[in-house]
């Protein structure tokens, strides 16, 4: 295979961030030593609000039921007094009379019933979608604080008692809970024995967290309900209008509602027998998979083995890569066998033996360098067909690397600062950590054997003691003992047994009780082998911190960062790192069989690969070479049950799944791409298709509204994975692609695409609510864009006519000359997104942006199908076919970036224009963002910020911005700047 | 659909109990004592202790005086009691209207309420913490000699029926 020449490309490593330590107090809370946490009393308010749909979205009236257990202790409406007229006040009245219900105003609602008795009894609080509603009772509201909650929002619903602090974690899960009130609430005597009462929290339960965690995906109150066959199902009603009986039904009915769902799904959250776990604290399915293990007695590594030096925890990030996910064969249309693995982190998890790491008091690592580089040398395809070599898997290399294969994190798109990972071509002069997992790729794929300076090989300490007996889902059928058995091997055997008990079963009911097991045991196995391992909660400060972090070379550095990177409960990234690694080499196994038997591959994501068809192969050579590849994985399968480790997705047969249909692909880039059979009418019939790259955009028309010219699609939604308007949308780039014509894709047919591209959002954080303070300057709270209440966000076509006006270094305002900067355009919520643009503004100036300057749906997705694939060669808008992989070098040590977590959607997100900050950077190998600000700040001293800026290609306000620490800049920006200094200096 | 009087403020004070022994289940860790009221109970998880037992521990008497109607209404009428259950007596007393309770002015009207209160609390008492368990007992030996002679154990066991006091003869 022959190399490409290399370009000069910086690369990101993740980096360790030395947690913050606590204040070195030495009380101990009450509760913390052995017993179950104190979860909330038999008490639960459930409630709801119904809100005015303008821009402030401000509470009218809502809805309550304050229940002991089950028995209904009071039902009630409460309403503003100043958003409702006297009639529609009247009508309540009449209503609540009518139906026997308590009538309060929103201020008794919460002194009253939200502090007096959910409050002060501990009462679960209940809701769909909480933070809004939460968010509409406040009278004001402003930045959390304390370890746990800052960058969220502090919530202040009454003067007297505490407020509510909400803290975004995703996009179905908050951390929700009550700031620690004033005062003293442990005794002296309490205090003397070195006892404190851990402050009063509350108990929140956001029902749509909780679907997410049990179910294992996003759901509406109504989708929930029919899924979970409630009494009650949820009603439709025009929002917005005068206040009616029907619309008091429908409030009440939503109330009743989200209390079944609740029940249903805390019945089901039983049936796992987590019961050191409380309901409350399920916020996702990580907190499934952390529950299970505390359950078994699992004690987290840091606990055990606090002594692990950072540099080592250093090492272990850095080689930390994600999930394979790319492009090979980029639009073309090509037959594929679509396959994916069973189970792959679980099963590449049983093949490396990491649950005796999961129940060890600890690791040991030693010096392997010679060994390795003696296995490396040695590696033969066939060698990783024996499980023993998977079980010495545990080992990291330190690789100086030339020209070998290895997964390179980079921002590729010049134009996006958002990183991304191709398995490619990597040369370096400063040696790297990688997985021997992804050495091995290198030398299968390339024949090369890479150099290796230095490796660790990663053994377990001894077991822990006090492991319990555990039975899934409380069945002692289903006993796991996690001193003796692999966890995850058990665990997966078992859900294939139930799996093929279920497909045998005639009863209905006894096949959904199947049905639901299976899925707990999928979500407990996939949410305890992985994420919990390399959970790093990012906290947000006010001011910058000082930092200490240490990268791949086992230095520390130090960074000023107001975002704060906290280890979770069971952090342990050697098994997350050693995991991802095991299963890119799965993949990249898939690559050399694939090249071996003469097939192509058209895409992969992460535990999926889709084989292609060469051109000229009759369709029944294919399917045996595919057959050979998927059979050779066999000899790995850890499992009894009988299931194929390598096997044909459900796509690759006819819809009523009896037999084999040719499937056809046409992938755009990695995570885009349609699966689909060709119809006897030569018509596509989508089987599979991606909304990445949509899923940020409203629908523009309901599905309704479908064009005739899409045909229907023959397969449910939700199994094609898309809305209905994203359907289409794949339908038409698919047509015009078996068309022949790659380039144009008609979507003037799709209705609504002529209109202004929405993205809608919630003020989730105090960041994204900073784009309404324009806004809100000078309206009373009432009137205010809150926390967490829906915001706009809109594509902007081009900054050229707008003329900007900011603020300077001084404080004072000047016009901005026309710079390369677009306006980031945001407006209030409206229903109406006609009306809503017409309220559209600059966020950073305020200034009105007429709806001319915004992109169109039709703009916004015009390219859709060209969308690059930068990570290799052959990607760019109008390419297609055969993707070769780009050869990096490492330019110097300055060129290897330092970051946190990885910021999610990026993209989705960079569209409408929101802030790099997302992303933590905390510099580079060669120096901290701190010594680049001092350097460029003694370079502008001398030259002036003018020349830097010009030198550089940026605007003079976002180097002034960046000398004030203002932003925190991409690492295309700090390239930039590192090459002006050169530049500025020498010439 | 049934609807129950909203929560008392006893339902409060012991969530706050709880949370300050750290536990829903407290019960006093010396062994044989089974104190299980959050109103006489100290300490917390894994170390709780009942009032009484704290008292000895500390070399203080395990009984004390109590004044049934407060000390502002009637400060010469004392009776001794267990600690625990003076404990229990105080925290009824919580939940009087605070006029009475404090009686500034001296008023015999609130004196006898205050005096009506405290017999009414004493038998609350008892019904709670003498009877209650009593009654739980017996149930549960109901459903332990059902369960080993038959329902009606009784004649099994050669014993009068103690309602109608028919049956063997003793």
């Amino acid at each position: 295979m022959k190399v490409p020449a290399p370009i000069e490309q910086p690369i990101a490593l993740r980096a360790y961030a030395v947690p913050q330590t606590g204040n070195g107090s030495q009380m101990t809370t009450t509760n913390n030593e052995g017993s179950a946490p104190l979860g909330p009393s038999d008490y639960s308010l459930i409630f709801d609000t119904e809100t005015t749909t303008t821009a402030e979205q401000r509470l009218r009236v809502g809805c309550y039921q304050l229940r002991k257990k089950k028995e209904l202790v009071e039902e009630g409406l409460f309403f503003d007094p100043k958003a409702l007229n006297s009639k529609e006040r009247r009508r309540l009245l009449g209503y609540a009379r009518r139906h026997d219900l308590k009538l309060r105003t929103v201020s008794e609602f919460i002194e009253a019933i939200f502090y007096r008795q959910a409050y002060l009894l501990n009462a679960l609080i209940i809701g769909f979608n909480l933070p809004f509603d939460l968010s509409r009772l406040a009278i004001k509201h402003g930045p959390a604080k304390g370890k746990k909650m800052g960058g969220g929002f502090s919530l202040t619903l009454s003067e007297n008692w505490p407020p509510v602090r909400i803290k975004h974690l995703s996009r179905t899960a908050s951390l929700i809970d009550f700031a620690a009130p004033g005062g003293q609430r442990s005794a002296r005597s309490m205090r003397r024995r070195r006892h404190r009462r851990p402050p009063r929290r509350g108990f929140f339960s956001d029902v749509r967290s909780l679907a997410a965690a049990l179910t294992g995906s996003s759901h509406s109150l109504a989708s929930l309900a029919r899924l979970l066959g409630t009494k009650h199902q949820k009603t439709e009603a025009e929002h917005g209008r005068e206040l009616t009986a029907n619309y008091l039904g429908y409030l009440r009915n939503d109330v009743e509602v989200t209390f079944e769902c609740s029940q249903l799904l805390a019945a089901r959250y039983e049936g796992f027998k987590l019961a050191a776990t409380p309901v409350s604290a399920i916020l996702s399915e990580a907190s499934i998979g952390k529950a299970c293990l505390r359950e078994m007695g699992v004690k987290p590594w840091r606990e055990l083995q606090p002594d692990v030096p950072p540099e080592l925890i250093g090492i272990i990030m850095a080689s930390y890569f994600g999930g394979r996910s790319e492009v090979h064969l980029r639009r073309v249309v090509s037959q594929v066998a679509y396959c994916d693995f069973l189970s792959m982190y679980p099963t590449v998890s049983v093949l490396m033996g990491l649950w005796r790491f999961v129940t060890a008091t600890g690791a040991h690592w030693r010096e392997a360098t010679a060994e390795t580089q003696a296995i490396v040398d040695n590696l033969k395809l066939s060698d990783l067909a024996r499980p023993e070599t998977w079980a010495k898997l545990a080992v990291l290399a330190r690789v100086e690397a030339d020209a070998d294969l290895l997964p390179v994190r980079s921002a590729y798109d010049d134009s996006s600062p958002a990183y991304s990972i191709g398995l490619n071509y990597l040369t370096s002069k400063e040696p790297l950590w990688f997985t021997l997992a992804d050495v091995f790729v290198s030398k299968l794929l390339t024949g090369k054997t890479p150099k290796i300076l230095r490796a660790l090989a990663f053994t377990p300490r001894g077991q822990q003691p006090g492991l319990k007996l555990i039975d899934i889902l409380g069945n002692p059928d289903y006993r796991i003992d996690p001193a003796k058995d692999d966890f995850y091997l058990k665990l997966i055997e078992l859900r294939s047994s139930v799996k093929q008990q279920m497909r045998s079963c005639n009863n209905e009911s006894e096949r959904e009780r199947l049905a639901s097991e299976q899925l707990a045991m999928k979500i407990v196995a996939n949410s305890s082998c992985y994420g919990i391992f390399v959970e790093l909660n990012v906290q947000d400060y006010a001011r910058q911190k000082e930092q200490v972090y240490f990268g791949g070379d086992e230095t520390p550095r130090t960074a000023k960062l107001a975002s704060i990177e906290e280890p979770g409960r069971y952090f342990h990234p050697l098994l997350a790192t050693l995991t991802t690694g095991a299963a890119r080499l799965m993949l990249g196994v898939v690559e050399a069989l694939a090249e071996q038997e003469g097939l192509g591959w058209a895409f992969c994501d992460t535990d999926s690969m889709a084989l292609a068809c060469p051109q000229g192969m009759p369709e029944e050579e294919f399917y045996k070479r595919t057959k050979r590849v998927r059979g050779w994985f066999e000899q790995l399968n850890p499992y009894t049950s009988g299931d194929e480790l390598f096997k044909l997705e459900d796509a690759n047969y006819s819809l009523d799944g009896r037999l084999p249909e040719a499937l056809y692909c046409f992938a755009v880039s990695d995570k885009r791409y349609a699966l689909f059979n060709i119809g006897a009418d030569g018509r596509p019939v989508l089987r599979k298709a991606s909304a990445h790259g949509l899923g940020h955009l409203q629908p523009p028309y309901p599905e309704a509204k479908a064009p005739d010219r899409v045909p229907a699609p023959r397969l449910a939604l939700l199994e094609i994975g898309t809305q209905r308007w994203q359907y289409d949308l794949w339908y038409l780039i698919v047509q015009a692609a078996l068309a022949g014509h790659l380039q144009i894709v008609e979507l003037d047919c799709l209705p609504g695409f002529d209109a202004v591209a929405l993205s809608r959002y919630a003020a989730t954080c105090p960041r994204l609510l900073h784009w309404f303070d324009t806004f809100n300057k000078g309206k009373p709270y009432a009137q205010q864009v809150r926390p967490f209440g829906f915001l706009n966000a809109y594509q902007a076509r081009s900054a050229a006519q707008l003329n900007c006006v900011e603020l300077d270094s001084r404080g004072g305002k000047h016009k901005r000359q026309q710079t390369a900067q677009s306006p980031r355009a945001v407006s209030p919520f409206d229903p109406d997104p006609a009306v809503a643009v017409r309220h559209c503004f600059d966020r950073d100036t305020g200034e009105t942006v007429t709806p001319e300057l915004l992109k169109t749906y039709l703009q916004a997705l015009v390219r859709y199908h060209l969308h690059p694939e930068t990570k290799f060669i052959g990607g760019d808008y109008t390419e297609a076919g055969l993707l070769r992989r780009r050869h990096i070098r490492v330019p110097d040590v300055n060129g290897i970036q330092y970051i946190g977590k990885e910021a999610n959607r990026w993209e989705e997100r960079s569209l409408t224009g929101e802030d790099p900050e997302a992303q933590i950077r905390y510099g580079a190998a060669g120096g901290s963002l701190t010594e680049l600000q001092e350097r460029v700040a003694i370079v502008c001293r001398k030259h002036g910020v003018r020349r830097v800026a010009r030198a550089a290609g940026l605007s003079h306000s976002t180097v002034l911005r960046f000398l004030a620490g203002k932003v925190e800049p991409g690492a295309a920006t700090v390239n930039k700047l590192r090459k002006a200094l050169t530049a500025v200096v020498i010439g | 659909m049934t609807k129950r009087l909203l929560p008392s403020n006893a339902e409060a004070r012991a969530e706050d109990a709880f949370e300050r022994l750290g536990t829903r289940s407290p019960h006093c860790s010396v062994p044989g004592c089974g104190e299980s009221d959050w109103r006489a109970l100290t300490g917390a998880y894994l170390n709780i202790k009942c009032y009484e037992h704290r008292c000895a521990q500390q070399g203080r008497s395990t009984v004390e005086r109590h004044h049934p109607a407060g000390r502002k209404n009637n400060p010469k009428m004392e009776v001794t009691m267990a600690a625990n259950d003076h404990r229990v007596m105080d925290d009824y007393k919580v939940d009087w209207p605070e006029e009475t309770r404090r009686n500034p002015e001296g008023s015999p009207a609130l004196r006898a309420a205050a005096n009506l209160r405290s017999a009414r609390d004493w038998l609350v008492m008892i019904a709670e913490r003498l009877l209650a368990p009593v009654i739980a007992w017996l149930e549960a030996l109901e459903k332990c000699m059902r369960k080993r002679h038959g329902p009606r154990w009784w004649e099994a066991l050669g014993l009068p029926n103690m309602l109608t006091g028919r049956g063997a003869e003793l």
